[in-house]
């Protein structure tokens, strides 16, 4: 089903690559609202990711690998983005109820916004990519194209991080 | 800390017109191809309006460039004529397993094992070069277990290994879909040994099912058709960086090819990547494969891995390959005590170095000016903007008393003891000069701070660009 999807989208079909790319938006949606740290900017980065990933569907080798390929270039995009705006976008307390559901569930808000705010971006990705995606160590470095120590470090970088900021909550 | 990661992450509300602006990017990206059919000669102005413009575009060059390949053009064909067996992989998007299916190449099984209330069947078996890929279907009761509904996960060992000491781990991927209330699932593993066995016995034993305890055991037969085998025994050595790449063997299977190869540093942390290969006609064999570690060893000459790299089948009546090796080094973190005002930190295996000018404590903040030396000239604005963000976390300041209870495996900075981030300012950009300040009252609280027994670290691992080591091209042997 999915192979058959990409082989028509690889022909042009543009509903088919729609098709397959519903499967990922919300994920991928989530992974740039990490990045940019607010709606309109993480809709603008998801337009942008559609864009490049059906302009390029057709070097896309290995299906299996469909999703990091897109995750790839929503990364791509987000960096991009974050580059071009050399001001630093601050979540304020509307976006924090726009990006919570649970605006009432305090101690859970201020643990996203920690996730947001205390982390580095490829502190950022490498969390999210562990624990959000769910990838292995190596998938990571491969990703990211980083040896596997760095990203190791990196997470235990940034779990140190989220744990002092958690001023000795458990979090594990 | 993953569940509550994950839940967290999960609150970020999926905006209405998330959809619909997915849509507009297809939009433009169709129109543009149409476009560039009618008119393929010409360089068509940017359509979009918004952030879609250079830097993007050479972004998104280098993505594709990364994961680019060539597409299958047998690929039709095979979804064509895929037989039932093929359905499985074809689902898993597993192009090998589809071949392999259509070679009559994979092994059926009939293995089922109920613990529980819970049966776990395996259904097939297949093995190709170094790839070994199991598939089967977890169903029963699974919601007494802790895992969200439509979750499941499994603790699996092969050959009665334990826990994470198992070397049929490292590679593993997992792949499940929900198929009429039980789960379909594919494992694929990397062969873990350097001699491979054609036929043998892999005993898999799972012993938790979404946190539901159990024993599942199975002694799955695993066999494949002998492949065809080119001993390359080419060895490039690099003298000015101390390395050798030693090509063993190519070998040629139904689905599939593999090389391997064996790598020679003189640091232990060094790491070769072989991150493209090329045949004689400039088509890609492979970029960025991930490498399975066999052997690992310390000689007289230096630091061994063996390593084995899987890549789409070469085309038959290849006659040469072109590798492009990388390498990657490991500079130590260098130390330096704060009981003197000025001092140079310099990187052991490069020319970059610190040159701290000035320490000064003030009240609950230490303020380090220096100037980052070795950089060059002409530095981009990009790459500046790298070094500034990198520097943040490039200094750790550790209480010297707890230095030796940082494990170097698992590097946690000690709580209390240490400060690892610090905010950086540019103070003469043309000179590499900046200031650091350390908050020792911030996020990461440093008690008892003095000057004199704290050390500053300096990791120049993030400074150090990844090096492009010269190609080198084999002609290949006839088969044997």
């Amino acid at each position: 089903m999915i192979l058959e999807l990409i082989h028509k989208a690889q022909n042009g079909d543009d509903e088919a690559f729609l098709e397959l790319f519903q499967k990922y938006e919300q994920d991928l949606y989530r992974m740039a609202f990490v990045y940019v740290k607010n709606q309109d900017d993480a809709l603008d980065v998801l337009q942008e990711t559609a864009y490049k990933a059906f302009k390029n569907i057709e070097t896309l080798r290995e299906p299996r690998y469909l999703k990091t390929w897109l995750i790839k270039i929503a990364i791509s995009c987000a960096t991009d983005l974050i580059r071009k705006r050399k001001n630093v976008v601050y979540l304020n307390h509307t976006d924090m109820e726009l990006a919570s559901k649970d605006s009432t569930d305090v101690s859970m808000t201020i643990t996203m916004q920690q996730i947001l705010e205390t982390l580095d971006e490829l502190e950022k990705s490498i969390v999210f990519l562990k624990y959000y995606s769910e990838l292995t160590f190596k998938e990571i470095a491969e990703l990211k194209d980083l040896p596997l120590g760095t990203v190791k470090t990196t997470l235990y970088r940034a779990l140190a991080k989220l744990r002092v900021e958690m001023k000795g909550a458990d979090l594990l | 800390m993953s569940n509550n990661i994950k839940s967290e992450l999960e609150k970020i509300e999926i905006p209405a017109q998330l959809h619909d602006r997915v849509k507009l990017g297809v939009k433009q990206a169709k129109q543009e191809k149409l476009q560039e059919k009618k008119q393929p000669l010409k360089k068509l102005p940017p359509k979009r309006n918004q952030w879609k413009v250079g830097g993007i575009a050479a972004a998104a060059i280098l993505t594709i460039t990364l994961s680019s390949g060539f597409i299958n053009p047998s690929m039709n064909q095979v979804l064509a004529s895929t037989p039932l067996l093929g359905g499985i992989y074809e689902q898993f998007g597993d192009k090998m397993g589809m071949h392999l299916a259509e070679q009559n190449l994979v092994t059926q099984l009939n293995e089922e094992v109920t613990k529980n209330g819970v049966t776990v069947k395996l259904t097939n078996v297949y093995f190709d070069g170094d790839v070994v890929s199991v598939t089967g279907t977890v169903s029963g009761d699974l919601s007494k277990g802790h895992n969200e509904p439509g979750e499941v996960s499994m603790d699996v060992n092969f050959e009665n290994n334990k826990g994470d000491n198992d070397p049929w781990l490292r590679g593993m991927s997992t792949d499940m879909q929900e198929a009429d209330g039980s789960y379909e699932f594919q494992w694929k593993m990397n062969y873990p040994y350097k001699e491979i066995k054609e036929a043998y016995k892999l005993p898999i034993s799972i012993h938790n099912i979404n946190g539901i305890e159990g024993s599942w055991t199975f002694n799955v037969p695993v066999k494949q058709e002998a492949s065809l085998a080119r001993t390359l025994d080419h060895s490039q050595h690099y003298g000015n960086e101390g390395v050798t790449v030693k090509l063993q063997e190519l070998k040629q299977s139904k689905a599939s090819s593999s090389l391997t190869f064996e790598t020679i540093t003189s640091f232990e942390g060094d790491y070769i990547e072989l991150y493209k290969a090329e045949d004689e006609n400039g088509k890609v064999l492979f970029h960025y494969e991930n490498d399975t570690l066999l052997t690992k060893s310390k000689e007289d000459d230096g630091y061994h891995h063996t390593l084995r790299k899987t890549f789409d089948q070469i085309v038959e009546g290849t006659k040469a390959i072109t590798f492009y090796p990388s390498l990657t080094i490991d500079d130590p973190i260098v130390q330096q005590k704060l009981d003197q005002n000025s001092f140079t930190l310099e990187s052991e295996r490069t020319d970059l170095a610190i040159q701290v000018d000035k320490v000064t404590q003030e009240n609950d903040k230490l303020i380090l000016d220096y100037e980052f030396q070795g950089l060059g000239e002409n530095v981009s604005n990009h790459k500046f903007e790298n070094i500034h963000h990198n520097l943040s976390y490039a200094f750790n300041l550790v209480d010297k008393d707890f230095i030796d209870k940082i494990d170097p495996e698992n590097p946690f900075p000690p709580k209390g003891h240490s400060i690892s981030r610090n905010e950086v300012k540019v103070i003469d950009k043309d000179n590499h000069q900046f200031q650091s300040v350390f908050d020792l009252k911030g996020e990461e609280q440093y008690k008892n701070f003095s000057l004199e027994d704290t050390l500053l670290q300096m990791d120049f691992n993030s400074f150090i660009r990844n090096k492009e080591l010269a190609p080198f091209t084999v002609e290949l042997p006839n088969q044997k």
